[in-house]
């Protein structure tokens, strides 16, 4: 059997780094979405992912007086736009939106709303004239000279603030946006990269501070929060798992006295971690980065397996029933999570089972047939008093009614899991709002027919058939343009008896017959402006299309308009990490019950049922009940953390219930928890959420499993 | 018989340097605080065979108020501050212009904010000026510096005597002409 395994765990290593160096680790929210997911949880991951509102950073320049500020921003939105990298720079220069006004000035009878067939009749041309006769006489109409001459009909007028809804609009510099206080010049800058691909965003936000020098530039936005969150956990991952590296080695050495112990430890548990994502990448086709993350973590116990093989070999009885046992309750509570409805859980389902298996047959099959173990004396179980028990018992039913009295147990907000400090989540929103960009909550999705005019009357929202109207609508202005002969005749018709020189207009008559004769609109005559940016993230391809709401409006009027789908952001987002938080409580709770069945089976006596999950429990309340009071709520990662505690501990139980040779084991499991407690214990002092919750909850968690058990131990019988 | 006013103005006289400078000019401005004036202006736009005239009062109340309030041929108020320009007929919505968005308008503004304020620094920031002439009949010529401004105004000349502005003709870009005659009220 040994002679095999020697065979085939080359064999396995060898395909599965072929398979690590070949499938590319993915960052897809989709993973974390229920593959059941509603419209609106659909269109929230999209927008999470690759909307532009998730690609926009703001971006300001100050420490310089304003005409120096606007100057740099000038610079800086010329050399930004002449990068691939970015969509689209926008920061008051006239010279990057002269496209935009191009595309509207030309296709003015194309776009608007108030073209018909009486639009050019003489009665209406006649009104046309007398209003801008009005506004040559008015305090403004030096500047309405040329406007009247090309466009007297006034369609820019009724286009202009039709188009512009949805648009920032700050204060301006010499043309250039500044905020309102004149101390800093601001830029909105859209990355071509999606916002969670986070190494694009890190090379697009260092391109830009890197462009701007020597200004002093500040970058905001989801993807600048993402990438100093990645920064800062990998800071901290870096530092903490040295700290941890360099306990745990000192740890060993001193139990093992063997260097090379030291070294044939690490041998499950890097199989596991190869052998689980290989099972993963087959199964799934990817393997996500939190997948892979938190999956290290909760094989964490097979460190302990080889723990347990070098210091307990001495022991009459063998540790493999046992230790086959810990390992199998670990894989039915993780079982579970393979039937998760979110791909990223189920992903996680079958790394951590894949890799333990994987461990424990490394264990027993590549490293006891070496015949290597350390020289270990028994060490003396301390003798627990009889009140143990009780003390326990108290201990946890405190733990229990604690966490039952908090009014919130778990968080699943957002913002539990932000990492983002609140004066950098400040400054983004002083930002924005000396932008002047308006805030939405609600996003509607409608068929692209939909006529948003009528069915949102009243409300202030942005849709892309003003920007672009269907071919039918344009078609039909179109056709409604009279030919140049009779537009002339008509003109001459409406001005007689008014001042105008009738040679004055040939601009108006070139521009109507140059669209009458001329194509129609259509995405691609909006490629390269800003205008067709907006245009490609409100028309989703699929004949739908995204409408924001601005302000206020009423959810209830929004939800009620036919065909559409409605998206509350702010809540939206909550409901989906509540799923997913609720589902992870189920099948952890599933798991449990799992785990008490195999137990009941394997043990047959309920004594002895009890003494292995009495200890469990307590440690579970306890260290739950602390994370709390450390965190104010309980997240995902705690439960994560709590799935690891059931993990590691139920070993420690097992090996402690049988009384016959707990002295022999005593160690083993001393220094397996010490292990544990110095590698997570260090993640506790983090400055990263995640890293916090999970590193305190397995740290304290498997701390009292441990405690726990030897108090609860039955006494050896005499 | 030398009347009080007389005797006033001939000590004024000998007082006043030989040159009377921009300088001397927007010095006497700033002590405007408040003026009051009626206006007829006269535009001649080649787009029409008939020139527009128009007339009303004008306000300016220092540092930075200025009210013109066109009676004929249809009555319309326009107030601009430091921070808007505000255009309300009567019988429509009136337009609100931020400055801040509008930085050519903002140049334009300021240049006759800070004559009629004396405030040589600003007025110079927008414009090249000439000025030529007496205390009690001078003029000023102004070119405005950026050529985006020059878009919107080719060029002013203002004539005044003393703190008070006569007449102010304005040449746009396209040729159009505005000609205003300004009579300080009593």
């Amino acid at each position: 059997m040994s002679r095999l395994a020697y065979l085939i765990w080359p064999l396995l290593v060898a395909g599965s780094l072929w398979l690590v160096v070949h499938v590319a680790i993915s960052t897809d929210m989709r993973a974390f979405l229920p593959r059941r997911a509603s419209p609106a949880q659909q269109v929230l991951v999209e927008q999470m992912r690759s909307g532009a509102v998730a690609r926009l950073l703001v971006v300001a320049i100050d420490g310089a007086d304003a005409a120096v500020l606007a100057q740099q921003s000038r610079q800086l939105g010329e050399k930004l736009r002449a990068d691939p990298a970015f969509a689209q720079v926008q920061n008051g220069d006239a010279a990057a939106t002269a496209r935009d006004r191009e595309l509207i000035w030309t296709n003015r009878y194309l776009l608007s709303p108030a073209i018909d067939a009486a639009h050019f009749d003489v009665p209406a041309l006649r009104a046309s004239l007398e209003k801008s006769l009005a506004l040559l006489a008015g305090s403004g109409g030096m500047a309405a000279r040329s406007l009247v001459t090309s466009d007297p009909t006034g369609e820019m007028t009724r286009l202009l603030p039709l188009l512009l809804r949805g648009t920032a609009r700050p204060a301006s510099e010499d043309g250039i946006w500044i905020s309102p206080d004149r101390k800093r010049a601001l830029l909105l800058v859209e990355t071509n990269a999606e916002a969670t691909d986070l190494d694009a965003q890190e090379r697009a936000i260092s391109a830009i501070q890197r462009l701007a020098a020597p200004a002093n530039v500040t970058v905001s936005g989801p993807g600048q929060f993402a990438v100093e969150a990645r920064r800062q956990m990998k800071h901290d991952v870096g530092l903490l798992s040295t700290v941890a590296i360099v306990g745990i080695t000192i740890v060993l050495l001193v139990a093992y006295r063997d260097p090379r112990l030291l070294l044939l430890s690490l041998l499950p548990v890097a199989s596991g971690v190869l052998f689980g994502f290989a099972a993963v990448a087959l199964g799934f086709g990817t393997v996500h980065g939190i997948t892979l993350g938190f999956g290290v973590t909760l094989i964490g116990e097979a460190v302990d397996y080889a723990i347990y093989l070098f210091l307990q070999s001495g022991a009459r009885k063998s540790i493999w029933p046992t230790l086959l046992l810990g390992a199998a309750t670990s894989v039915v509570g993780f079982a579970a999570m393979l039937f998760s409805d979110f791909d990223g859980l189920a992903q996680l389902g079958l790394f951590t089972i894949v890799g333990l298996c994987t461990a424990v047959a490394v264990t027993r099959f590549i490293l006891r047939p070496l015949n290597i173990h350390a020289t270990a004396r028994p060490l003396q179980l301390p003798n627990s008093g009889r009140a143990a028990p009780v003390l326990v018992g108290l201990f946890a039913l405190a733990s229990l009614a604690f966490l039952l009295t908090r009014p919130v147990l778990f968080d699943a907000s957002l913002h539990s899991m932000s990492p983002v400090p609140p004066a950098v989540e400040q400054l983004d929103r002083q930002l924005r709002a000396d932008l002047g960009t308006p805030e939405f909550r609600y996003l509607l999705v409608l068929p692209v027919d939909t006529d948003v005019e009528t069915v949102l009357a009243g409300l202030s929202f942005d849709a892309p058939n003003n920007l672009l109207p269907s071919q039918e609508v344009q078609r039909r202005r179109q056709a409604a343009l009279p030919e140049s002969a009779t537009l002339r005749a008509r003109f001459d018709e409406a001005r007689r008896d008014l001042p105008f020189r009738g040679d004055q207009f040939e601009p108006f008559f070139a521009a109507v017959e140059a669209t009458r004769t001329g194509p129609l609109l259509n995405l691609a005559s909006f490629d390269g402006s800003a205008l067709g940016l907006r245009l490609r993230t409100m028309l989703r391809g699929d004949g739908s299309m995204l409408v924001p709401v601005y302000g206020n409006p009423d959810p209830a009027r929004l939800r009620a308009i036919d065909n559409s789908v409605l998206v509350d952001l702010r809540q939206e987002s909550d409901a989906l990490l509540g799923r997913y938080l609720h589902e992870a409580i189920q099948l952890a709770l599933i798991g449990g019950v799992g785990i008490l069945v195999l137990l009941a089976i394997a043990l047959r006596s309920a004594t002895r049922v009890a003494c292995v999950v009495a200890p469990l429990c307590a440690a579970s309340f306890a260290s739950a009940a602390i994370s709390h009071a450390l965190a104010g709520a309980l997240s995902v990662f705690h439960l994560f953390g709590l799935l690891l505690v059931v993990a590691v501990g139920s070993n420690y139980a097992l090996f402690l219930e049988q009384p016959t040779e707990r002295d022999r084991l005593f160690r083993s499991l001393i220094v397996a928890n010490l292990c544990t407690v110095i590698g997570f214990g260090v993640l506790s002092i983090s400055s990263t959420p995640v890293l916090r919750g999970l590193g305190s909850t397995v740290a304290i968690g498997t701390a009292l499993s441990l405690v726990f058990a030897l108090l609860l131990a039955r006494k050896e019988e005499a | 018989m030398i009347s009080g006013a007389n005797l006033f103005l001939t000590l004024l006289l000998f007082a006043t340097p030989a040159e009377f400078t921009l300088a001397d000019l927007l010095q006497t401005m700033r002590g405007v605080k408040q003026a009051d004036a009626t206006f007829v202006e006269r535009r001649d736009i080649q787009l029409l065979s008939v020139p527009i005239n128009t007339s009303g009062r004008l306000t300016y109340v220092a540092p930075d108020r200025l009210e013109k309030l066109t009676l004929e041929p249809r009555r319309e108020l326009m107030t601009v501050t430091a921070r808007e320009v505000t255009i309300a007929p009567d019988d429509a919505e009136p337009t609100v212009i931020p400055l801040d968005q509008a930085p050519e308008l903002r140049a334009l503004v300021d240049g006759l904010r800070a004559t009629l304020a004396g405030d040589e620094r600003a007025l110079l920031r927008s414009y090249d000026a000439t000025f030529s002439g007496r205390a009690d009949a001078w003029q000023l010529d102004l070119v405005p510096k950026s050529s985006r401004l020059q878009q919107l105004v080719r060029s002013l000349h203002i004539e005044g005597s003393g703190t008070s502005i006569r007449k102010v003709d304005t040449v746009d870009a396209s040729g159009d002409r505005a000609s205003m005659t300004i009579t300080a009220a009593k």
